[in-house]
Parts: C-alpha cells; structure tokens; sequence
C-alpha cells in the first residue's frame, strides 16, 4: 500500500470507513445476534476487502463496522503493533476513517483488533476487542461435514471432540492442543477462540470487555460478551495448563528486554545461535521497560 | 408387565410407492419389487413385541427385511409407516414422532447397535478404549480416569486384551472388533440392545464365544435384545421368540422351539429342515 | 395313601395332532382324541406303542408343538385356569420359567457350560443366587450319581446315560407344578433309576403334578396313579389300575 496515498479532498462519494452502510449494518445486526447466542457462529455475507483472505477480512470487517470518529483504535499481530501486517490492518483504518484516532497503548484505545494474542494488560468495560479467526469452527477436526457440525454444535454434543482430547492424553499423556483451545461458552457452545495461546485463554472467562471473533473467509462471527463463562474443555481429572515459562531449575523466565515475569514471552533466535526471551505484547514491554527506567533514574 | 418394545404396522419401501406395491410383493409373488412401480418393499406390516429382558430373534434370508426392521429401529432409517412405542422407566416414546435430536438421545444413551459390519460401529481413526470413550463422553462421564477404568472393564468383559485397548481397531481380528462393538454397545448399559448378523463372517470357534459373550451379558444386565440372523443355530441358542420373514413380510412367530420343531409355514419349514 | 385331590391342574380334552409337510404335500398324525387329566401330587402315565403320539402330546402341553385340535387347561398359580394351546407367547415363557416343567428325551442345553450351572439355571431363573443354586444342583448331581470330576465339564461331551442324568437334574431342580417325563430313565442303571424313583415320590409328596411316559413297566406299576393308553392315532383308552397297585 502506498503510504503516501491520501483520499481526495472531497469524499462526498467515499463512505466512512470503506464497507457501505449496509453492509456495515448487517455485520452490526450479526454481531448483536452472536451476543445474545454467546458462542454461536453466526454466518454473515463477508465482504470482498482490499486484501487477500487469511490477512484479517473477518477482523477488519467487524472493525470497520463499529468504528466512528470518535474511536481509538490500536491493531497488534502477535502481540505487536509494529508488525507488517498490523502497520497495514492501522493505516487503512486511518485512511479509510477520517478522523480516527489510532494508539499502539492499550489503555487508551476503545477498539482493539488482534491476530493470535489477547493484550496483556485486562480490558475494561468500555472497550471491545475484535479477534481475527482463521477456522471457527473446533469440530471441523473431528466432522468434515458443516451439516453435521451444525447439529452437534445445536445439541451440545461434543464427545468426539473431547474423544480427541482423550486419544492425546493417551498417548502423549497430556492434551497437545497449544493453540486454539476448545473454550466453553456460557456452558453450552464450544469455539475455537482462534490461534492465541493457552497463556490467553483463561483471559476470556469473564472479561470486563466485550469479546468478538470475526473470521472473513469462513464468513461467521461469533462473541463472547462480558462477565461471560468461558472455560477450556477439560476432564474433571485434568486440570488446564498453561504454557509455563520456567526454566529446568525451577526458575521463570524474564523478558530480556523489559525483565517482566509476568507475561507471554517469545522466543528468539539470534543471529549468534543464541536464545533471548521477549515480550510478545509489545505495549506491555514498552510501559515495564519504562517503569523500569525510571525506577532506576529515581536511584 | 408392559413391553419395553411395541412395534405395529412397520413399512420401508424404497422408491415411490404406488397402491399396488404391498399387494404385488411378498411371498406368495417371491419379490420384493413392485412390478408396477419399480419400487422395494423392504419392510411390511410388521408388528410384534418384546419384553423386558427378553431376547427375539429375527430370522430370515437376503432380501427377508430383517436387518431393516432393526435399521429404522435404531434410527439409521426411517420407515415409510408404522408406530414403535418403546418404554423406558416411567415413560413411553413413540419413536417414529420424536425429533431428530431425541432420537440421537435415545440412540447414544439407551439403544445398543452391533453391526455385521465393524465399519459401521466403530471408528478406525481412534483407539478400541477411544471408541468407549466417545460413548462414555456422550453420557456426561467427564472423569478420564474413571473413562480408563470403565472402557477396560468393558473390554475385560468382553475379553478384548486391555494391553491393545490402545491400538485402533483396524488392526484387530473380525471377532476381536465385534467384541469391541458389543463393548462399546453396553457402555451405557442400554435396556435394549440390537444385534444385526453380529457373528456372519466369523470362524465357528469365534463365533461361539461371541455368543456365549451375548448370553452372559443378557443374564447379568438382563438386556432386551433383537438379534437379527440367518443362522437357525444363533436363533436356536439366545432367542426365546422368533419372528421368520420372507420378502419383507413376517410369515410366521412363536416360541423358538416350537418354530424348530414344528415349524407351520412352508418356508419356515424349508429353513428348518436345510441345517447341514 | 396321598389324598386325590379333585381340581385338575391339568386338562386335555379333544386333543390331536398331525403334522401340515408342505414340501411333501402330506399331512401325518401324530396323535389324535386325547383326552386326560393331571392333578396335584400325581402322576399320570402315557402309555402305548412306539408311533402313538404319546411324545406329541407333551410336547403340544408344552407348546413344543402346536395342537391341531384341542384345549390345554392348565390351573395357574394364581388360581386362573388358561388353555396353554392359546395363552400369548410371553405368558407360555413365563409358565415354563415358574410353573411348568419338562424333562425331554434328550439334552437341549447351551453348550459350552459346565453342568452344574446347565443344572442350576432354572433356580438362577427363578432369582436364586448363583452359589446357592450350584449348590443345590450339585447335591441333586451326586444323588444321581453324576460323578463329580463331571460337574465343572461341560455335557457335550459325556455318555447318554450321564447326560440324561444331568437333563434330569435340571428338569427336577425346581420344583414346578406340572413336570412333564418323557423317558427319563431311559439309559440308566437300575441304582440311579431308584434314586429317580425316590425323587419323583418326594415330589409327589411335595404337591407336584406330572404326566410321564415310562418304557418301563416296573416304573409304572411304583409311580402310576392313573394310566392313559394312548393307540397310533385315532382313539384313547383311559383306565385306572385297580386300587391295590396305587398304594405305592
């Protein structure tokens, strides 16, 4: 995208916010619908967008639909709002919606879209958080039909899926799930809450913000509202864990850059075959770094 | 006491149907298939009933109906007329009114199917003990350890090797894979349990165990069964009552002695006197 | 000298039966014009030569067979008189679990069980634990003289006599109120037929009806109340020996 392209002067012709208010009205419709059926995947007409599928249509497109100008909106991928594909999913918006305040901080945006992580920092009340979903569906590993998932997902009827955690356990006597997680939904409907770690999932029972999924290429949008249930699907005898970053002496990993113990670190490797530890939520490093800082320029 | 079964008037015919097809069909026309039509009348007019506890054999050749009675019984099909009231506690269902989603209920919680066919019972792509499990599941056992323990008590039961619950059935023997199935079938300990051909196919040496298996089973849980088979042998060894059909007609019922040894019906009297 | 009850239990009136061989196109007699009674405490002899009808007139009582002609009525427990020939499958079934009972010529039995449990499965049936129904069975095995290396072995494999004896066993377990013989000392010694003599008093002592036929004479004369004499199919002499020969 050409970062220097600016719409014209007069955009009597260009709709704010690039879907056409019908299509924006639909989505709203939709989005309410997946509230009031907290985990439900409601299909939706998606729109053809300015990017290929796989590159956050679902997410874009419920963005697109309740932002106004009186809106700030952050867009992280992985965690980070310096990353490709969110400086795109952000300048668009800020070409798109006149107006629109952006932030890379997560305490003063109202709107919040993400790929494959949730913020570290919790979410308030006022604020809402959209996910981008590549598959929305958890039984599509255990049932290729729709026609069938769609009756299974309306009669609660999950013991193949839960079989499938059953054959893990078995095996590698664990559940190898790592992303994706099979989450509960008000105690009936079960949803892929997309690629974001185990690390997150604890972070959607009852959130403060209002949750919502939007996956473009499968058209469905589906929700988790606030103060909502939402527990990953476990044996009464095996308890959910979570990525543990400790080392083999029983010591937590600290972000490299920030020293934080307290968040979801990714691992990279440096170009002298060395580890280092970081932060994914980039926001988060920023802010402990800083307290860090000056804590030490007040010594 | 009242039947845990009640079946009356049971039809299936493939096809479109037109008025001649029950009247040109059956054994005294030896064909299934309306010359009208076209259509197959699997399945006509067949009533009977079944008492708790009790174990009803179902017999016939190829083409006789019999593995459809138990098919549109067990909801794999739906018959084109009849009432079945199956009684359950307290309650009555009348099962050919109830909706897709109570006939699932019924199905994975009340009803057992053990098919000729392995394929049809089990899932090849999970473990013999997975198989259990997802039946378990379905009946809100949500403990894996008291998933673990009951799927090889099962499987002792019905003297699988527990070391191979593990393995997918594919690599099992017929029988060992039949045993699998009745296994996974009382997982839930049904009131009623159907048995369609579960031993055709097999070696004599297996097949008896399996229905030794059967009749063990039926004394311990004291399991209504319908065990649908060709073979006088199977009839002669579980049921109690049988029901002979013919071209999708029941042509003749009464006590399993007394079809053996003074069977009324011409057919019925072919059958009985072609064991080797 | 046991009282003669006077109610029947059981009572065959009219009763014949002939085979329907569709294959062959022929219709054969088995028996025909039967008439006979049973009553509690007694036993009542079938008689007459090979070919009379006399296993056909059990086994239509049992429902083994089904009567051409003719009514069963049989005294239930519960005091309601049913005609056997007629009464639903489900109650017939429920007749020979509690009330009715039938040593037959041969062993029909589950194969592959061990003898005893073949001998105890009527009291099983009838809700009795299985330790104290094999216990049971195992002391009637021994007064037939059923060696006991025989009682966990499954009965395919034994002679006629002792199988006959383990059919008779479980035919005698428990106690009904109509017990129907066909032969049943057909292959054995003279010791063990006076232990099923012995037996078959006791049970006439304990209020049993039974309908037998014996092939031997001196069984007759010991348990005979009544006789019936039965000809190859057309008609049915009934007489009762004289009045000496029932004290026995």
């Amino acid at each position: 995208m050409n970062p220097d392209y600016r719409l014209p002067h007069s955009q009597d012709s260009y709709g704010f916010g690039f879907l056409d208010e019908f299509a924006k009205r639909e989505i709203r419709r939709v989005i309410l619908k997946a509230i009031s059926i907290p985990g439900y995947q409601t299909p939706y007409a998606s729109r053809e967008m300015p990017m290929g599928r796989g590159f956050g249509t679902g997410g874009l497109q419920l963005t697109l639909s309740m932002i106004g100008p009186d809106d700030t909106l952050k867009v992280i991928d992985q965690g980070s709002d310096d990353s490709v594909n969110a400086v795109n999913l952000r300048k668009f918006a800020e070409l798109t919606c006149p107006e629109v305040s952006t932030t890379e901080s997560t305490t003063e945006a109202s709107l919040i879209q993400t790929r494959h992580r949730v913020p570290e920092i919790p979410l308030r009340e006022d604020q809402v958080l959209n996910l981008q979903v590549p598959y929305p569906d958890p039984l599509v590993i255990v049932e290729p039909s729709e026609a069938k998932r769609k009756i299974m997902h309306g009669e609660g009827d999950y013991a193949r899926l839960l079989t499938k955690l059953y054959e893990d356990l078995v095996k590698f006597d664990e559940i190898t799930i790592s992303h994706r997680y099979p989450t509960r939904i008000n105690g009936h409907y079960v949803i892929d809450p997309s690629p974001i770690p185990r690390y997150d999932v604890p972070g959607l029972h009852q959130s403060r913000a209002l949750l919502l999924f939007g996956a473009g290429r499968e058209k469905k949008i589906y929700a988790v509202p606030p103060y909502t249930n939402a527990e990953p699907l476990v044996f009464d005898d095996v308890p959910f864990r979570t990525e543990s970053f400790y080392t083999a002496d029983g010591q937590r990993r600290a972000c490299d850059r920030c020293g934080s113990i307290d968040s979801f670190l990714d691992e990279l490797n440096l170009d002298d075959g060395s580890k280092a530890w970081q932060c994914s939520d980039t926001d988060y490093c920023n802010r402990q770094l800083a307290r860090t800082e000056a804590g030490e320029a007040t010594q | 006491m009242k039947p845990i079964l009640d079946v009356k008037g049971l039809t299936r015919i493939h096809g479109t149907e037109c008025p001649s097809c029950l009247d040109m069909t059956g054994p005294e026309h030896n064909t299934n298939v309306c010359p009208a039509c076209g259509s197959v009348v699997a399945a006509a007019n067949v009533s009977f009933s079944l008492q708790p506890g009790e174990i009803l054999g179902i017999m016939g050749e190829s083409g006789s109906g019999k593995s459809t009675v138990v098919k549109t019984l067990y909801f794999d099909q739906a018959p084109s007329r009849g009432s079945a009231i199956f009684r359950d506690d307290d309650q009555s269902h009348e099962l050919f009114n109830l909706n897709g989603a109570e006939q699932r209920w019924l199905r994975n919680h009340r009803f057992g199917m053990v098919y000729q066919n392995p394929n049809l019972g089990l899932n090849f792509g999970i473990s013999a003990g997975g198989n259990i499990a997802e039946r378990l599941l379905m009946n809100d056992l949500n403990h894996y350890g008291d998933i673990r323990r009951r799927a090889s008590e099962l499987l002792t039961r019905t003297d699988v090797m527990v070391s191979r619950m593990d393995e997918s059935p594919k690599q099992f023997s017929g029988g060992m894979q039949q045993r699998v199935q009745i296994a996974k079938a009382l997982a839930t300990r049904p009131p009623l349990l159907y048995l369609d051909e579960v031993t055709t196919g097999l070696d004599l040496s297996v097949q008896a165990r399996i229905l030794d298996l059967i009749l063990e089973i039926q004394h311990e849980l004291g399991t209504a069964m319908i065990v649908v088979t060709h073979d006088l042998g199977v009839i002669r060894l579980l049921a109690s009552r049988t029901l002979v059909m013919k071209y999708g007609r029941v042509i003749e019922s009464g006590l399993t002695d007394q079809i053996l040894e003074d069977p009324q019906q011409a057919y019925t009297q072919q059958l009985v006197a072609s064991t080797l | 000298m046991t009282a003669i009850s006077e109610t029947p239990i059981l009572d065959v009136k009219g009763l014949a039966k002939q085979f329907s061989l569709h294959e062959q196109n022929e219709i054969v007699p088995s028996c025909s014009d039967v008439n006979m009674l049973a009553f509690p405490g007694q036993l009542a002899a079938l008689l007459g030569p090979t070919g009379a009808g006399k296993s056909s007139v059990l086994k239509c009582i049992y429902r083994t067979y089904l009567p051409s002609e003719g009514t069963v009525h049989f005294q239930r427990a519960d005091g309601e008189v049913v005609d056997l020939a007629r009464i639903s499958e489900q109650d017939m079934l429920q007749l020979r679990r509690s009330e009715l009972g039938f040593v037959t010529q041969f062993l029909h039995c589950v194969p592959r069980r061990p003898a005893e449990e073949v001998v105890a499965e009527p009291l099983i049936l009838r809700g009795m634990a299985l330790a104290d129904a094999v216990a049971q069975a195992r002391e009637l095995l021994r007064r037939l003289n059923v060696p006991e290396r025989l009682w966990r072995l499954p009965p395919a494999t034994f002679s006629g006599g002792e199988k006959q004896r383990v059919n008779l066993a479980r035919g005698l377990i428990a106690k009904p109120r109509l017990l129907l013989l066909d032969e049943p000392t057909a292959s054995l010694d003279k010791a063990t037929t006076g232990q099923v003599i012995e037996l078959l008093r006791e049970f006439k002592q304990a209020g049993v009806a039974m309908v037998a036929i014996f092939h031997d004479p001196e069984l007759v004369k010991a348990l005979a109340d009544t006789e019936y004499r039965l000809a190859p199919p057309q008609s049915l002499t009934h007489s009762t020996p004289a009045p000496e020969a029932m004290q026995s």
